[in-house]
C-alpha cells in the first residue's frame, strides 16, 4: 500500500487557516477509522497509508479537508464552487488519435503562505500532489497527465495542436531549445515517457497566443511558465486517454489550490467537432441509494438522521429521503428501487470517482457510522462442515511416514524441465505447464514430480551429518490440473533397495492395503533415477501407484550428491482410489 | 547424603596421609584416576558435605608476546643499539650515524628512552655513558630473561618480579596469564569420618537385560546420574510447522461449520481477475506482478461469460454500477496463468452455486511474480473463507471474523476500514498479539459487479490472510526461504505447530 508523508508545519497550517487545531495524535488515533492508518508520527511529519481507491487524499490541503469533516465534523456541500471564466482553449481536430481528452481550469488567488519557506513548501507539496496523481489516477500518465502553469507568464486564449518530431521549444529547467525528437530521446522525463508516444506520427502540444509552447502533454511542460515563490494564479491542464481520470485530476488540483483560498474559474473547450464544453465542471454528483441496501450491508436499519450524520462526515450531503413512485416493479439488482421503497438522494463531490454504485455509498455511510458501532450477527443457516474427501487419506499417509522417522518437507510448485525429467530420467506426464515470464531459470514450470525437490533439498543440506530422511506430500501439475504425490528420499547409509521397499510396505499397510494385492515390476532400463536392477514399479490390482528404489549415484551426482540414497514416489490419487479406507 | 564410590575413592587416597596438602598430581597417582574431572567433581561434592577443603592459589604464568619471539630472533632493541655505540668511536656515537647505519625511526625513538633510562645520555647529538660494563651487564640479563621465555612458559615465581614488571611496560614482550592451583586437605570431619562409611559398593550404571536376569537384581544400587548433563536429542519424522499451522486453521473453519473446497493453479485471467472486477488496466495485472502461461497459452471460458463481463467491466451492465468505462478485451480474459489468489476458487464456487448458500474455505498456494529474497517466495500460502447466504452483511462478517481469530487463539480482534479492488465494504483485521496489534488479514463483501453476473443475489462475506507472515512471526524466523529450502538440521529444531 502507498504510503504518504506529510510535514505537521504544511497540516497545522491549512487546518489553523480554518480555526482548528491540528493534532497528530489526534489523526494517529482516529484517522484508522477512515481507512487512513499513520504508520509513522515523528518530529517532522506523519506517514500515512492511502488506499488507492481514495485518491482525493493525496494532498495537504485535501486530506486536511477530509480530516476536518470526520474528526470536526466541518460541514462542506459537496458542490464545488467555479465561477465561469472567459479563456478559450481550442483543440485541433488531430488530438483525437493522439490525445483526445483534453481539459483545463484557471485558479486566481491562491495563498501560498506567508514566509519563504512556507512559499516553498508549498510548491514542493504541489509537485507531489500532481505526481502522486500521475501514479494513481493516471496510471503513469498514460490515462492522464496534469500541466500545472504560472497563469501570468501565458497570453490566452489556448490552442492543442499537434506538431512533428522535429519542433523545438525550451522545455522545464532547460536552457536551450530541444526537438520533441531529442527530448524523447535525452530528456530525463522524456526517456522516462518515450513508451507513451511510440507510433505517433505528430505529437501534441499547447500553445498559447505568442506560439509559445506551455506543454507538450504527457512529457513536459515550457520553461517560461514555471511556478514560482511568485505565482499565485494558475493555468492547469489535464490531458490523456480517461475521460474520467482526467475529470478528477483536475478536479482535485483544483481543491487543493481552492483551498487554499483559490477562485477557480472554468475555461471554455471549443473541440474539433464544434462540441464546446466548461471545464472543470463542479456541481456534486447525485447518487441514489436504496434503503434497503443499506439495512441489508449493514444488517440494521438507520434512521434518516443517522445516515445524514454518516455521509456528512464522508463530505456528502443526504439531499432527500422519500418513498420511491418511478421505480422497478420488482427487485432483481442491487441498485434497484422498487415503487414503495424508500431510497435516499446522496450528493457526493465530483472528485470521488471511486463511486461507481450505491454500494459504495453504502460503505461510506458504514465508515462514516463506524464499524465499531454495527451490532454483533452470526450466521444462522444450518450447512454441514464437509472436509476435503482427501483430508483423512492425506493425513494418513503423513503420520505413516512421520512414524517411520521421516521429516516432513515442503518445497515449491515451480521448478524446471531439467531438474524434473532430464536429471532424473523421466518422462513428462500430460502437458507440462510452462510459464511465459519466469525470474530465473530455476523456476520455469510447475513441477509434475515431487523427488526431485527432495533431491535438491538434500543437496542444500550436504554438509549436515548422515542420515537425512524427508518426505513430502505435495502439489503436482499435469495437464494443468492440480494432482497429489508423495515422495521421500533417505540419504543413509546401509539403506539401499531394501530399506524403500519397506517404507514402501508400511506407507501401503499403514493405508490398509493388503500385502497380496501388492506386485514389484521392474523398471526399463533407463527409466527413473534407479540402479539397474535396484528400481521398481508397484502395482495394486495392476495399476501403476509408484516407483521406489536406490538412486543411482550418476544421477545423484547430478544434484550435487555423493551420499547412498534410497528413495519413492506414489500418486497420492492413486492410492486413494485403489486402496479403501479402513474406516469406510 | 551417602558419598559415591568415586568420593568414596578420593576420601579413603587423602586419608593414607591425614593432614597432607594434595596436589593435582598426588590425588591422580594415588586414585589412579587418569582424568583430572573426576579429581575436580569428586573433590567439589567431598568439599560441600564439608570433608576437604579446597586450596586455591592464584599463580601467573609468563610467555613471550609477538615483539618477545621477534627480540629472541632478532636481539632486544637495546641491545642493538647498545652493540652499535660501543662499536663505535666516541665522536661517533651520534644519532645521525644511528640512522645511516641503518635503524628505523620507529626503533629509533623508543630505543633511545630504553637508552636513556640505562643512563645513557644525548649531548649535542652524541650518546654518552660513564658505566659502559653495567649497561652491557643489565642488557645481558634482560636477553637472559627473555631467552629462558623462548618457547616456554613458566610461572612467575620462578622469575624475577623485577624483570617481568621491566617487560610487562613493554608491549607485546611478554604475555601474563593468571591462573588459579588448586590443592585438597582433609577437614576435621574428614579425618574423623567413620571407615564403615567409605566402603564401595556396586552401582549399577546402564541397565541391561542380562543384569535383570541375575540373582540380587532386587538388591542393586544404582548410580546417581548428573541431570543437568547433555544429552543427546534424537531426531525423527515430524510434520513441517506450515502444516500444522494449516492444519489449525482447517479446524478452525470446520469447527465453525465451512466446507473446504480446492481449485487448480492454472487459471484464466478472466476467473482470477475479470470475475473479480479487476480492470484490465490495474497494474497487478502485468507481467511484473503475475506469471502468465506459454502452455496452456490460453484457457476456454464461455462466449456468455467474457460477454457479460465485458459489459460489466465497460458499462457496469445491469448492476447499476458505471463499470471501468475502459474498453474490455476479452483475449486478455483467455490467457492463462498461475492463480495470483485463492479468490479464485471461492468465486467460481460461487458461480456454480448461485442460489445455494454456503459456508466455504479453501487453503492453497498462490503465485506472485517475485523474485527470492528474505521476505518473499514466488509462491505461497493463501486462506479464505467466504459465507453467501441472504442475510450476510458486514456485522455477520465482523463478528465471524471475530470468532475465527479468536479460535486461532487471538481473541482481541480489531476491524477498520480498507480497501481491495473487488471487496465494498472492505476491512482490515487486526489482532494482539504478544503486545502489538498485528494486520493478520484483509476482509469485506463481494461489490455486485462480481456476484450479480454470477447470478446470485445474496452479499458474499469473504476473507482471508496469507500464512507465511504468521508463520515467520511464531516460529521467529528472519528468513522465509527457512519454510521451503531449509536447513534440516534448523527445520527439526522448529516446534511443532
Amino acid at each position: 500500500m502507498p504510503t504518504i508523508k506529510f510535514n505537521h508545519s504544511i497540516l497545522q497550517y491549512m487546518q489553523s487557516k480554518y480555526g482548528i487545531e491540528y493534532s497528530s495524535d489526534e489523526w494517529e488515533e482516529k484517522m484508522p477509522s477512515i481507512g487512513c492508518v499513520v504508520e509513522e508520527n515523528d518530529d517532522v511529519g506523519i506517514e500515512i497509508e492511502i488506499f488507492p481507491d481514495r485518491t482525493d487524499l493525496l494532498s495537504h490541503e485535501t486530506i486536511a479537508r477530509a480530516a476536518r469533516a470526520f474528526l470536526n465534523s466541518a460541514e462542506y456541500s459537496p458542490d464545488f464552487e467555479v465561477d465561469e471564466g472567459k479563456i478559450i482553449m481550442t483543440v485541433d481536430s488531430s488530438l483525437e488519435e493522439i490525445r483526445p481528452v483534453i481539459l483545463g481550469a484557471v485558479i486566481r488567488g491562491v495563498d501560498n503562505g506567508n514566509s519563504i519557506e512556507e512559499k516553498n513548501e508549498f510548491i514542493q507539496s504541489l509537485m507531489e500532489h500532481q505526481e502522486k496523481l500521475h501514479l494513481t489516477l493516471g496510471r503513469k500518465r498514460k490515462f492522464a497527465s496534469i500541466g500545472v502553469h504560472d497563469l501570468s507568464t501565458l497570453e490566452p486564449p489556448f490552442n492543442v495542436i499537434s506538431v512533428e518530431k522535429n519542433h523545438m521549444f525550451i522545455p522545464l529547467a532547460e536552457e536551450e531549445e530541444m526537438s520533441i525528437e531529442d527530448i524523447l530521446k535525452l530528456h530525463p522525463k522524456g526517456k522516462e515517457y518515450a513508451h507513451l508516444m511510440e507510433n505517433m506520427k505528430k505529437y501534441p502540444v499547447i500553445i498559447d497566443s505568442d506560439n509559445k509552447i506551455l506543454s507538450f502533454p504527457p512529457i513536459i511542460n515550457g520553461n517560461h511558465t514555471t511556478v514560482t515563490e511568485n505565482t499565485t494564479d494558475f493555468f492547469i491542464d489535464v490531458t490523456g486517454w480517461d475521460i474520467r481520470s482526467c475529470e478528477a485530476c483536475l478536479l482535485l488540483i483544483c481543491l487543493s489550490l481552492a483551498e487554499r483560498g483559490g477562485n477557480v474559474e472554468s475555461i471554455q473547450i471549443n473541440n474539433w467537432n464544434e462540441e464546446k464544453i466548461n471545464t472543470p465542471r463542479g456541481d456534486a454528483k447525485i447518487h441514489k441509494v436504496p434503503n434497503r441496501l443499506i439495512e441489508k450491508i449493514l444488517g440494521m436499519s438507520l434512521d434518516r438522521e443517522e445516515i445524514s450524520k454518516s455521509i456528512k462526515k464522508m463530505g456528502g450531503t443526504l439531499i432527500d429521503s422519500r418513498t420511491v413512485t418511478d421505480g422497478t416493479e420488482k427487485v432483481e439488482r442491487w441498485a434497484d428501487c422498487m415503487v414503495g421503497e424508500k431510497e435516499h438522494i446522496i450528493a457526493m463531490p465530483r472528485w470521488r470517482n471511486d463511486i461507481m454504485h450505491p454500494i459504495d455509498i453504502v460503505e461510506d455511510i458504514a465508515i462514516g457510522y463506524g464499524y465499531d458501532n454495527l451490532p454483533d450477527q452470526l450466521s444462522t443457516v444450518h450447512l454441514d462442515a464437509i472436509p476435503l474427501p482427501s483430508s483423512d487419506l492425506h493425513r494418513r499417509i503423513s503420520s505413516s511416514l512421520c512414524a517411520l522417522g521421516l521429516q516432513e518437507t515442503q518445497s515449491l510448485t515451480l521448478s524446471n524441465k531439467r531438474d524434473q525429467f532430464e536429471k532424473v530420467r523421466w518422462l513428462e506426464k500430460g502437458k507440462c505447464t510452462v510459464i511465459s515470464n519466469p525470474i530465473t531459470q530455476d523456476h520455469t514450470i510447475l513441477r509434475q514430480y515431487i523427488l526431485p525437490s527432495l533431491l535438491n533439498l538434500l543437496s542444500a543440506n550436504r554438509h549436515h551429518e548422515l542420515p537425512q530422511k524427508v518426505h513430502e506430500l505435495g502439489t503436482v501439475v499435469r495437464d494443468s490440473k492440480n494432482k497429489n504425490r508423495v515422495a521421500w528420499a533417505c540419504a543413509e547409509v546401509g539403506g539401499g533397495f531394501s530399506a524403500s521397499k519397506g517404507i514402501a510396505m508400511a506407507l501401503l499397510r499403514d493405508l490398509g492395503a493388503s500385502l497380496e494385492q501388492i506386485k514389484f515390476e521392474k523398471v526399463s532400463e533407463k527409466e527413473g533415477p534407479w540402479i539397474k536392477g535396484r528400481g521398481a514399479k508397484i502395482l495394486i490390482e495392476g495399476v501403476e501407484v509408484g516407483q521406489i528404489g536406490e538412486i543411482d549415484p550418476n544421477i545423484s551426482f547430478k544434484f550435487g550428491l555423493r551420499v547412498p540414497i534410497q528413495a519413492g514416489e506414489f500418486n497420492v490419487d492413486a492410492l486413494g482410489q485403489l486402496i479403501a479406507d479402513p474406516v469406510l | 547424603m551417602t558419598l559415591g564410590n568415586n568420593e568414596k575413592k578420593m576420601l579413603s587416597a587423602m586419608r593414607t596421609k591425614m593432614n597432607h596438602i594434595w596436589s593435582l598430581d598426588e590425588l591422580l597417582e594415588v586414585t589412579k584416576w587418569e582424568d583430572q574431572v573426576h579429581i575436580a567433581g569428586s573433590g567439589q561434592a567431598l568439599m560441600d558435605e564439608e570433608f576437604v577443603e579446597i586450596i586455591e592459589t592464584k599463580r601467573k604464568i609468563v610467555s613471550l608476546g609477538s615483539e618477545g619471539d621477534r627480540a629472541v630472533k632478532n636481539g632486544l632493541l637495546e641491545f642493538r643499539l647498545w652493540s652499535w655505540i660501543i662499536g663505535q668511536t666516541k665522536s661517533n656515537r651520534t644519532m645521525k650515524g644511528l640512522f645511516e647505519a641503518g635503524f628505523e625511526r620507529f626503533e629509533a625513538g623508543p630505543g633511545v628512552g630504553l637508552l636513556k633510562s640505562l643512563g645513557v645520555s644525548i649531548d649535542a647529538g652524541i650518546f654518552i655513558s660513564t658505566n659502559e660494563d653495567q649497561i652491557t651487564s643489565q642488557i645481558e640479563e634482560r636477553i637472559k630473561f627473555i631467552s629462558q621465555l623462548s618457547n616456554n612458559k613458566i610461572n612467575s615465581n620462578e622469575l624475577d618480579d623485577k624483570m617481568i614488571e621491566h617487560f610487562i611496560g613493554r608491549k607485546n614482550l611478554i604475555n601474563v596469564e593468571e591462573y588459579v592451583i588448586r590443592e585438597w586437605k582433609l577437614t576435621k570431619k574428614g579425618i574423623d569420618i567413620d571407615d564403615s562409611r567409605l566402603e564401595e559398593i556396586e552401582l549399577i550404571g546402564e541397565i541391561t537385560p542380562d543384569f535383570l536376569q541375575k540373582e540380587g537384581w532386587e538388591q542393586a544400587q544404582y548410580k546417581e546420574f548428573d541431570i543437568n548433563a547433555d544429552a543427546p536429542i534424537p531426531m525423527g519424522g515430524r510434520p513441517h510447522p506450515m502444516q500444522s499451522l494449516i492444519e489449525r486453521i482447517r479446524s478452525v473453519f470446520l469447527e465453525m461449520g465451512f466446507s473446504e473446497i480446492e481449485g487448480d493453479y492454472v487459471q484464466s485471467a478472466g476467473w482470477n481477475m475479470d470475475a473479480l472486477f479487476i480492470p484490465q488496466s490495474h497494474p497487478a495485472r502485468t507481467m511484473q506482478d503475475t506469471f502468465y502461461l506459454d502452455e496452456p497459452k490460453e484457457i476456454d471460458i464461455p462466449e456468455d461469460m467474457l460477454d457479460l463481463w465485458a459489459s460489466v467491466h465497460e458499462s457496469g451492465h445491469d448492476t447499476g454500477s458505471l463499470g471501468w468505462g475502459a474498453k474490455f478485451d476479452k483475449e486478455e480474459s483467455k490467457k492463462s496463468l498461475l492463480r495470483t489468489h485463492t479468490t479464485v476458487n471461492t468465486v467460481k464456487h460461487i458461480a456454480q452455486n448461485p442460489e445455494s448458500p454456503c459456508r466455504v474455505f479453501g487453503i492453497g498456494r498462490v503465485f506472485r511474480q517475485e523474485t527470492i529474497d528474505r521476505t518473499h517466495l514466488p509462491e505461497f500460502h493463501q486462506i479464505e473463507g467466504i459465507i453467501h447466504e441472504p442475510n450476510a452483511s458486514l456485522p455477520m462478517l465482523i463478528s465471524t471474523l471475530k470468532t475465527f481469530y479468536s479460535k486461532m487463539g487471538y481473541p482481541d480482534v480489531r476491524v477498520r476500514p480498507a480497501y481491495f479492488p473487488y471487496t465494498e465494504p472492505s476491512v482490515e483485521v487486526e489482532v494482539y498479539w504478544r503486545g502489538k496489534w498485528l494486520e493478520l488479514g484483509g476482509a469485506g463483501i463481494f461489490r455486485p459487479e462480481v456476484t450479480e453476473p454470477l447470478g446470485s443475489e445474496w452479499p458474499v462475506c469473504a476473507w482471508g490472510m496469507g500464512l507465511e507472515r504468521l508463520a515467520m512471526l511464531v516460529l521467529e524466523l528472519d528468513d522465509i526461504r527457512e519454510l521451503y529450502q531449509p536447513d534440516l538440521e534448523r527445520l527439526s529444531r522448529m516446534p511443532i505447530l
